[in-house]
């Protein structure tokens, strides 16, 4: 385990250096004597050594509610109360331990890899083997959406928070695409190599997936060849996979695609590689010369100072939402590289750093859609079907195994669309059981202003299908469909639904009120914040909680139910109210965050 | 009411909300004097040479095996390039002078990765989105000045380009009409927040500077979504096409730019992206489906427009991030290129060829080399059809075509 400690007493000197670009002294900003501002580093400099005797600055950083719960989001997909408060007690140490711990082996997942043969498909007329072939491909998909689910399941069951997250992180990192890469097959394994090596070495990881076969079709590998070679993959090695740009030239790009000819994916699957096509000849890359094959490709690569710089920086942001300042960044790609590559140490000791649990970092990472979908049944305490996250985030822009380009998603506050942002409450809302395709389907509000203003509806739409037979029988009544598209929320239900020969999307069951009764809440105002505690990761401003404590008040009121033993007499109608209340406090801004 | 309206902006609006500005618009076909400018984005690099077909070129046909056209296929243009076969509609909206083909747009050092690409079309600067705003948001930005409606840029479909990027006027983007809004009983979300996280009661803590920043753009957001929603919704429902858009993807997705511009909503700038154009391999039979895709949907488009005064003051500009190189490769397809075809169509555009041809036997390392800078395009519509000097949005002058009147 590596000494924090160390790296501690590492920032705090780099900060009165003066090198940090953000304030680095204190662990934690409430100790931070208001008077010393960060812009008077330079007077700070002479004063240093009596500093040193007078701040608090030494001491451990205090182990919380707030830091337990802020590792949780960020090393894992978050948390309720209980389980925040167990860690809490146990200690930090006990719950980075806890997150670095191998989970053992990934079973592999079993695929029907039939792959459409020469032999079978032969003798076959061209309509019915095309008719194969896209079969084949279309069960391939609902393979791999399969396997994705079984993933996500995973998450929200929380077995290995800290794998999954650094295999979300490399899925991001060695990026490819199902869209380009057409055999589900190629792509599950790829994933499962990602994952069993997540919290393992870079390096290896680097060497594998530079040769893997998902990836040498992603960036065209395959039609790399000595005699016309092809540098996608080689560019895309030194600009996202290991330096960054401006730290290679074109010229050892061209060198680099000479090293990776032939390199190809042989029809099972696997990778191959074709003598004929290789280049076998010298070449010259980063000042190194000599009859270059991958693996001396990887070393030079891994002996870059700009290699364990990328890596780091990428690692920094992925878990603190922020550039590093210069003096953090150099130190990390130094733990990196000379702890040859292996992530754990490195996550270990960002995550007993006092620097990770900053108050500029805490809270201000907008949660991507599996961050949101998935934190939030562990919040919740809910085991939907796990298809109904897959679809749920691919609606919000995360769509697993479809990353928008090679540089994998931009995260951050990209997430945000006006539409992804009422679609993630929407989520939430169908995942509880508030919202039924038909209330998709239907926009009474609309209707109202069109009867108001006398406009006659376009016409039906049949894509709508057959959601809005339920609509009123007779034809003059029928409400007018508010657009031709059926929503992608609608399509994504009726996706579960077909599936339903197998598996039936049913709201999953909640304990909201068995949860927060814990708290022992005697008031509206508690019940609400009880709620708000469980569910997000920071402190709405009052006007919203006052604004919760009307709704439950009203919603309360209306049954009759009582303010003080509401919990404990409201049975299932205290239940569903506040299921109601966590879809509002779920569609806030603050939900969004983490 | 169910809805994500607050009831007090309800309460707030009264009934006036109902009848204005919204069915006004309808009812009066409000006819405003500025123009409005939908952009559509090929991604994946729209192989300009299987678009405008330089049929006549024996470059080309040497090339070309197999996706080239021949003189009898090609929609006729003039006695050497001919539009791609499928292009019918975009053929007849040209021969009626309503449509400009801006040949061999780029910029110099074109880059051939996608996003990289992207991100120089989208912030019309060569250092990309390290430059700020993409450039519709700087052009929403000069166009609206302090004020900000939400309406004003829409984006409809997934994946909202960078171009719409502003920190201070933000697009309001819609996937699709229907799912618009926030489902849940009475009031939402954005009854609780208040207007924008103004009026809080807690004193700003500047060492929370991050999450605010953060939480005060979510909070706009919110605040737009909850006032665009019903108004894109009507729109997208009372909006009535004089004519039947395909049922493609595409073709939906411009049925609702075309409601929106025409709903009177406010909007100025639209956007909306078609995908699929990365023809690596197997080129023919993907591309011609793309082209008879495209020409069916900007078709109905061009013509919904034509139902109104605010669709005929509307102009559509399509680009590509690149163009594709001009020697096929092995698989039946083309590889990342350079300059390619920008195209501008509208009732109100002045057609014709523009630009100057690049050279198919000249080639800038196997690609067609740019001669027109796809920033003379923007900046000839952001003066023409938007009214905004076009160096207070691309941070410099750029020479002008005249495309539109």
């Amino acid at each position: 385990m590596v000494d924090w400690k160390e790296a501690f007493h590492y920032e705090a000197a780099e900060a009165l250096c003066g090198t940090g670009t953000s304030c680095p002294l204190w662990g934690y900003e409430e100790d931070r004597p208001p008077e010393l501002d960060h812009s008077n580093l330079s007077a700070m400099l002479t004063l240093a050594p009596f500093l040193l005797l007078s701040l608090p600055a030494f001491q451990d950083p205090v182990w919380d509610h707030r830091s337990a719960e802020h590792l949780l989001n960020r090393a894992g997909f978050g948390a309720n109360s209980v389980q925040v408060e167990h860690w809490v007690e146990a200690g930090q140490e006990a719950l980075v331990e806890y997150l670095l711990k191998s989970r053992g082996t990934i079973e592999l997942w079993e695929m029907d890899t039939t792959i459409p043969s020469r032999e079978r498909l032969k003798g076959m007329e061209k309509e019915e083997r095309q008719k194969v072939i896209r079969d084949l491909r279309r069960a391939g998909t609902l393979e791999a959406n399969d396997y994705l689910a079984a993933w996500i399941g995973q998450m929200v069951d929380g077995e290995d928070p800290l794998g999954d997250r650094m295999t979300l992180f490399w899925q991001g990192f060695f990026t490819s695409s199902l869209q380009n890469v057409r055999r589900p097959d190629l792509m599950v394994r790829q994933h499962e190599i990602l994952r069993a090596e997540a919290l393992g070495n870079y390096g290896d990881l680097l060497r594998s997936m530079m040769l893997n076969p998902a990836m040498l079709v992603y960036l065209d590998n395959i039609s790399n060849r000595r005699r016309s070679p092809n540098e996608n993959l080689a560019r895309e090695l030194m600009e996202l996979f290991s330096l960054g740009e401006g730290n290679y030239t074109e010229m050892d790009v061209k060198e680099a695609a000479r090293v990776l000819t032939g390199h190809g994916v042989e029809r099972g699957g696997g990778h191959r590689f074709k003598e004929k096509d290789h280049d076998f000849g010298r070449k010259d890359i980063l000042g190194r010369r000599g009859r270059l094959e991958p693996s001396d490709l990887a070393d030079i690569l891994l002996e870059q100072d700009a290699c364990a710089r990328w890596v780091a920086g990428r690692l920094l942001v992925w878990f603190e939402g922020v550039e590093p300042g210069k003096g953090r960044l150099d130190h990390y790609a130094d733990l990196l590289r000379s702890g040859n590559y292996e992530i754990r140490p490195v996550l270990g000791a960002l995550f007993m750093d006092p620097e990770f649990y900053r108050s500029e970092v805490i809270g201000a990472r907008v949660l991507s859609p599996i961050d949101y979908m998935v934190g939030s049944c562990r919040r919740l305490g809910v085991e939907p079907a796990p298809e109904y996250i897959y679809f749920a985030a691919g609606i919000l822009g995360e769509k697993l195994f479809y990353p928008p380009n090679v540089k994998g998603w931009e995260g951050g506050m990209t997430w945000i669309t006006t539409a992804s942002l009422m679609q993630r409450g929407n989520l939430i809302g169908v995942m509880l059981g508030l919202i039924k395709v038909d209330d998709l389907t239907t926009d009474e509000e609309v209707d109202e202003m069109m009867a108001l203003a006398d406009v006659k509806g376009s016409a039906e739409d049949s894509m709508m299908g057959q959601d809005s037979m339920e609509a009123p029988a007779d034809e003059s009544e029928k409400p007018v469909k508010a657009s031709r598209r059926a929503s992608d929320l609608v399509r994504a239900m009726r996706s579960l639904r077909n599936k339903a020969k197998r598996r039936k999307f049913t709201p999953p069951a909640t304990h909201l009120r068995r949860t927060i009764a814990l708290q022992e809440p005697t008031s509206d105002l508690e019940v609400v914040q009880g709620a708000l505690r469980e569910l997000l990761a920071i402190e709405p401003p009052a006007e919203t909680t006052l604004g919760l404590v009307e709704f439950l008040k009203s919603e309360r009121e209306a049954l009759d139910l009582p303010e003080e033993r509401f919990l404990i007499k409201g049975g299932r109608d205290a239940e569903r109210i506040l299921r109601r209340l966590a879809h509002l406090i779920l569609s806030l801004p603050e939900a969004q965050l983490g | 009411m169910n809805s994500f309206l607050s009831r007090r902006a309800m309460i707030g609006a009264g009934t006036a909300f109902f009848t204005t500005p919204l069915l006004r618009a309808i009812r009066l076909d409000d006819s405003s004097s500025a123009g409005t400018l939908i952009v559509l984005q090929l991604s994946g690099g729209n192989d300009g040479l299987s678009t405008i077909i330089p049929w006549a070129d024996p470059a080309y046909q040497q090339a070309r095996r197999a996706t080239r056209r021949s003189g009898t296929e090609v929609l006729t243009l003039d006695h050497y390039r001919g539009f791609h076969p499928a292009l019918k509609n975009l053929h007849q909206i040209y021969g009626q002078g309503k449509m400009a083909v801006i040949e061999g747009c780029g910029y110099p050092n074109q880059i051939r990765s996608h996003f990289k690409a992207f991100d120089i079309w989208h912030t019309a600067s060569s250092q990309g989105r390290g430059a700020g705003n993409g450039w519709i948001g700087n052009l929403a930005g000069e166009l609206q000045g302090n004020h900000h409606a939400s309406e004003f840029v829409v984006h409809v479909g997934a994946n909202e380009p960078y171009s719409l990027h502003s920190n201070s006027h933000p697009a309001c983007s819609v996937r699709s009409p229907t799912a618009y809004r926030w489902f849940g009983s009475d009031g939402g979300p954005a009854d609780l927040v208040g207007t924008a996280g103004e009026g809080m009661s807690k004193p700003a803590d500047p060492r929370h500077k991050g999450r605010d920043a953060a939480l005060a753009q979510l909070r706009g957001v919110l605040a737009d979504a909850q006032s665009s929603s019903l108004r894109v919704r009507a729109a997208a429902a009372i909006h009535q096409p004089v004519v039947d858009f395909p049922r493609t993807a595409i073709g939906a997705q411009l049925r609702d730019v075309s409601a929106i511009v025409q709903g009177g909503l406010g909007t100025r700038i639209a956007s909306s992206v078609v995908g699929g154009f990365d023809t690596h391999a197997g080129q023919r039979v993907k591309h011609d489906r793309l082209m008879e895709e495209l020409d069916g949907a900007l078709g109905a488009l061009f013509t919904d427009l034509g139902g109104s005064p605010a669709g005929r003051n509307t102009t559509v500009l399509v680009f590509s991030e690149f163009g594709r190189r001009v020697k096929e490769n092995g698989s039946g397809g083309t590889d990342h290129g350079k300059a390619g075809p920008m195209f501008v169509l509208g009732h109100g555009v002045k057609g014709g060829l523009l630009g100057k041809h690049p050279s198919l036997s000249e080639l800038d390392n196997g690609d067609l080399a740019y001669t027109t800078d796809f920033r003379s395009v923007y900046a000839s519509l952001i003066k023409q059809c938007l009214g905004v000097d076009p160096k207070r949005v691309l941070g410099a002058a750029y020479p002008s075509l005249r495309l539109l009147g």
